[in-house]
C-alpha cells in the first residue's frame, strides 16, 4: 500500500512500498533524508531539478521498516522544521520592525534558515507592519506559520522546494473544479462531478466566547477579542453564555499584535470544529484538486447548502457548499512515476518499477470552523 | 395498468398469468415471487434493467390493488430474476423481490425539505414564486412557513395540490398520503415504455418520455429536438403535440441541434417530486448537454442548455402564430393556444424565438403554457406561471419513521 496524505501548511505523511525483489543497488541508494518525489506520469532520464519541476508530491524520507523494503517520510517542508520543533537554526534578525514581505525575505534570503527551501510567489503578501518576531529556538517553519495566522496568510510547499505564501485565493485555485455528492453523479460540464460517502461531524469541545491573552508572568495584557454572536445561556435565553479561555504569550509586543492573535484563535482555534470527511474514487486526483483549493459539496440531506451559491446541476437547481480542502489521501497509483533523489550526489534512481503501487478511494478532509456554518446545519429554522 | 407496484415499477399481476407467492421471511420482512409479464422481449428486459435498480432508491411505497393488506413503505432488500422464459407465456419471466416493511405506522409521514432562492438572473420588478406540491388525496399536512394560497391544478391523470410559500423557501413540510397514490401526477421519465426507477440510459434517442400529468415532453421529430404536449382538456390546443427546437442564435439566424446530433439520453427519478431526461449532443463541433426536468405541480418543463461552448441558446418554434409576452420583463412567446417559451435573465424574444442577448455556456429555458390572456385564471396567468419560473428550489423527500 502506497500513499500519500497531504495536509495543507502541515508535513502530513507519504508510504512508499517496494515490491520483494527491489534489486540491492536500488535499496542500498536510500541516503539518509533522500528526495522521494512523485510524478504524474513516468519520465525517462530527468536530472534531479527536472523531476522536482514536474512532481505533484515530493517527501523526506525518514524512516524504513520491513527490510528497507517501506519507506516513510514526510513532506519536504520539515527541512524547515519538522513536526517535532527541530529544524535549521535562525541566526539572522528576522522582521526586526519591518513588514511582513521583508519579514518573509529575511527568513528565506539565507537557505541555511530552510535548508534550501526557496521563498516562492509572495506577490498578494500585504505590506502590513509585521505583528510577530522570531522566538528563541524557533524554526523556520514555526514562524512562518505564526506569521500567516496572525496575518491571515496561507502558505504551500511546491515539489520544487519553493514555498508560496500569500491570500488564499492567489496561491491555491480560485476556483473550484471538483463537486461532491453523495447521489449517483449528475454529469455537468463545467465541474467534475464525483459520488462520495460523506461524513459530517462537529464538536464544540474547544469553543470559547472570549479569549483573553496574559503576558509570560500570567498577567492579563489588556487584550480579549469577544465573539459578537455568542450562545445562550441554559437558564435565560436572553442572556449571553460566558466561555472564556487565557493564553499565555512570551511575546506580546503590543496590545494590537495581542488582539490580533486572539481575532485568529478565537475564530479558528476556539471555535466550533466540523469537519466533513468525504472518500471519493478519483484517478490522477491531483490534476483536479490539491489540499488549500476549493472544492465543492452539495449534500441537502446532510444539511451541506449554502443558498448564496447558486448553480446548475443536471438541469436542477443546486446549491452546493464550497469549502477550502485540508487533507487528501491519494493512493500511488501504477500509472504514477516514482522517483528518489539522493541528496549526495543529486543523482536521480528510477522506483518506477520496483514499487508496489495502489488503487483505491481518495479520502478528503474539509473542515469549517466559523460558527456561521455551524447554524446552518443544526439551527436550521423551522 | 399495473396491479402491483414498488416505487415506480409495477407490473399487471391482475391476469391468470401474474402467479404470484408471498412469503414472509421475517417479522416485517416478505418475499415476492412474481411472473412478470412483458408485451415484447425488448419491453421485459427494460421491466428488468428497471427492477435490478430498485434496492437503490431507499424507503419505497407499494401497493397491490387485489390484496392491500401489502399495501406500505418498503425498504427493498433485493431483487433477483431469472432471465429464463417461462415456457408456458410467451415473453413472460419469473422475478422475486425481497422488502422489509417500514414498522410503524405502515403509511409514514413524508418530509419535504426545501431549500432556495430567487433565481440569480431574476429580472427586476419580478417576484418569484416558491411553491411545494403534494398528491390531492393526501390526508394530512402540515406546513411550517407561511401560505400565500393553495389550488388544484387539473391535468391528464387528475389534480395536483399546488400551495404557493409566499417568499420563504426553506422549510421542512410533512404530509401523508396513502402508498397506493404516492405518484399521482408525479413527474415520470420512461425508456422504452418502462417508468425509470433511478437512471436509464439509452442510445437511441426515440426511446424516451417525460411527463408529469400537466406537461409531457417527447423525443421531436425533423429538426425539432423536442414534441411537447398539454394534456388539460380545459385548454385550446390540448391535446396536439407542438414541436420545439432547442440551438442558438448565431447573429443572423437560429441555428438548431436537431435529433440527429444526439449522442445519448440518460433518463432519471427522484422521489415523487422530480423526473428528468439529459440529452448529450454535439452542437456546432461541441459537447452539449440539454437538461430537461419537470417537477410535481408545474406546467412548465424545465430546458437548461449547458455547452462547452459560449452561445447565445435559446429555444424556437418552427410554427405559429407567437408574440411577445405581455412585458419587456416576461420573455415568452404566446399563441392563442396558451404555449410559452420562457428564458431567465436577459433574453430577446423575437420571430417565435427566446434566446440569451450574450453569449453564455449555459442557459436555462423553459417551455410550458398558461391560459390563455383574455381567459386567464389564478393560478395559471402569465405572470403567475412566469413568477414560478423564477423561483429557484430543491426538495428533497424522506420518509419519516422509517428507521428500519
Amino acid at each position: 500500500m502506497s500513499d500519500v496524505t497531504e495536509i495543507l501548511m502541515d508535513p502530513g505523511s507519504f508510504k512508499l512500498q517496494l515490491l520483494p525483489n527491489t534489486p540491492e543497488s536500488v535499496l542500498d541508494s536510500f541516503d539518509q533524508f533522500a528526495t522521494v518525489a512523485i510524478t504524474a506520469g513516468p519520465l525517462h532520464g530527468q536530472n534531479a531539478d527536472d523531476v522536482l519541476a514536474t512532481a505533484i508530491y515530493a517527501g523526506r524520507y525518514v524512516t524504513y521498516s520491513e527490510d528497507r523494503h517501506t519507506i516513510e517520510g514526510s513532506s519536504i517542508v520539515t527541512w524547515a522544521g519538522d513536526e517535532d520543533g527541530k529544524g535549521p537554526e535562525i541566526t539572522e534578525v528576522v522582521g526586526g520592525g519591518g513588514n511582513v514581505a521583508a519579514a518573509l525575505t529575511d527568513l528565506f534570503a539565507p537557505l541555511t534558515n530552510t535548508n534550501g527551501l526557496t521563498l516562492g510567489d509572495t506577490s498578494t503578501v500585504p505590506a502590513d507592519t509585521v505583528d510577530a518576531t522570531l522566538q528563541v529556538g524557533e524554526t523556520a517553519r514555526a514562524f512562518l506559520d505564526r506569521l500567516s495566522e496572525i496575518h491571515d496568510l496561507q502558505w504551500r510547499c511546491n515539489p520544487d522546494f519553493s514555498v508560496d505564501v500569500g491570500d488564499r485565493g492567489a496561491i491555491f485555485e480560485a476556483d473550484p473544479r471538483v463537486l461532491v455528492t453523495p447521489d449517483p453523479a449528475p454529469m455537468s460540464l463545467a465541474y467534475r462531478v464525483v459520488q462520495g460517502d460523506i461524513d459530517v461531524s462537529r464538536t464544540e469541545e474547544d469553543f470559547a466566547t472570549e479569549v483573553r491573552v496574559n503576558d509570560a508572568n500570567g498577567i492579563y495584557s489588556g487584550a480579549s477579542i469577544g465573539l459578537v454572536f455568542p450562545p445562550k445561556r441554559p437558564d435565560n435565553a436572553s442572556l449571553d453564555a460566558e466561555i472564556w479561555v487565557a493564553f499565555e504569550m512570551e511575546d506580546v509586543g503590543s496590545n494590537a499584535a495581542c488582539a490580533a492573535q486572539a481575532a485568529s484563535d478565537i475564530l479558528w482555534i476556539h471555535a466550533s470544529h466540523f469537519e466533513i470527511s468525504i472518500s471519493i474514487s478519483l484517478d490522477d486526483p491531483h490534476s483536479w484538486v490539491a489540499p488549500g483549493d476549493p472544492i465543492l459539496i452539495w449534500s441537502p440531506k446532510d444539511g451541506l447548502e449554502d443558498t448564496a451559491n447558486q448553480m446548475q446541476l443536471d438541469g436542477r437547481v443546486a446549491f452546493p457548499l464550497e469549502l477550502q480542502l485540508l487533507e487528501m489521501a491519494w493512493p500511488i497509483g501504477p500509472k504514477m512515476g516514482k522517483y528518489l533523489i539522493r541528496n549526495t550526489d543529486r543523482t536521480v534512481v528510477d522506483l518506477t518499477p520496483w514499487t508496489e503501487s495502489s488503487t483505491g478511494p481518495v479520502k478528503l478532509v474539509v473542515a469549517w470552523q466559523r460558527p456561521t456554518i455551524g447554524q446552518t446545519i443544526t439551527g436550521r429554522r423551522r | 395498468m399495473s396491479a402491483i407496484t414498488f416505487g415506480r415499477w409495477g407490473v399487471d399481476v391482475s391476469n391468470e398469468r401474474g402467479a404470484t407467492k408471498v412469503t414472509r421471511t421475517g417479522s416485517r420482512s416478505w418475499q415476492f415471487d412474481l411472473v412478470v409479464q412483458g408485451t415484447t422481449l425488448e419491453n421485459w428486459r427494460a421491466h428488468a434493467r428497471q427492477l435490478a435498480q430498485l434496492p437503490e432508491c431507499g424507503v419505497v411505497p407499494a401497493a397491490w390493488v387485489t390484496e392491500p393488506w401489502v399495501d406500505g413503505f418498503y425498504e427493498i432488500e433485493g431483487v433477483s430474476y431469472d432471465l429464463e422464459p417461462n415456457l408456458r407465456h410467451a415473453n413472460a419471466f419469473e422475478a422475486s423481490i425481497e422488502a422489509r416493511q417500514v414498522p410503524w405506522p405502515r403509511t409514514p409521514l413524508i418530509e419535504m425539505r426545501t431549500t432556495g432562492g430567487d433565481r440569480s438572473l431574476t429580472p427586476g420588478g419580478v417576484t418569484p414564486d416558491p411553491f411545494v406540491a403534494i398528491p390531492s388525496s393526501h390526508t394530512a399536512l402540515y406546513l411550517d412557513t407561511a401560505t400565500a394560497s393553495a389550488y388544484d391544478r387539473t391535468g391528464a391523470g387528475g389534480t395536483v395540490r399546488v400551495i404557493t410559500t409566499g417568499t420563504d423557501y426553506s422549510g421542512n413540510h410533512l404530509y401523508h398520503v396513502a402508498p397506493a397514490d404516492f405518484y399521482d401526477m408525479s413527474p415520470s421519465a420512461t425508456v422504452d415504455g418502462v417508468a425509470v426507477v433511478s437512471f436509464a440510459d439509452t442510445d437511441d434517442y426515440t426511446a424516451w418520455s417525460l411527463d408529469n400529468g400537466l406537461i409531457k415532453a417527447e423525443p421531436g421529430t425533423g429538426t425539432a429536438l423536442l414534441s411537447c404536449t398539454i394534456p388539460n382538456s380545459g385548454l385550446t390546443g390540448w391535446g396536439t403535440p407542438f414541436a420545439v427546437n432547442v440551438g442558438y442564435y448565431d447573429g443572423s439566424g437560429f441555428v438548431l441541434m436537431d435529433p440527429d446530433e444526439v449522442v445519448g439520453v440518460q433518463a432519471w427519478a427522484d422521489g415523487g417530486q422530480w423526473a428528468g431526461v439529459k440529452i448529450l449532443a454535439v452542437l456546432e463541433g461541441g459537447l452539449c448537454t440539454v437538461d430537461l426536468v419537470m417537477r410535481r405541480g408545474s406546467v412548465l418543463c424545465d430546458v437548461t442548455v449547458e455547452g462547452k461552448r459560449s452561445l447565445r441558446y435559446g429555444l424556437s418554434a418552427p410554427s405559429g402564430t407567437w408574440g411577445t409576452g405581455a412585458s419587456a420583463q416576461i420573455y415568452t412567446a404566446q399563441d392563442g393556444h396558451s404555449k410559452l417559451l420562457m428564458s431567465e435573465g436577459t433574453a430577446a424574444a423575437v420571430d417565435r424565438r427566446v434566446y440569451a442577448t450574450t453569449a453564455t455556456t449555459s442557459a436555462r429555458l423553459a417551455v410550458g403554457y398558461s391560459q390563455a390572456a383574455g381567459s386567464a385564471v389564478s393560478p395559471n396567468t402569465l405572470t403567475e406561471i412566469r413568477n414560478q419560473f423564477f423561483a429557484a428550489q430543491t426538495i428533497n423527500e424522506r420518509i419519516i419513521g422509517a428507521q428500519m
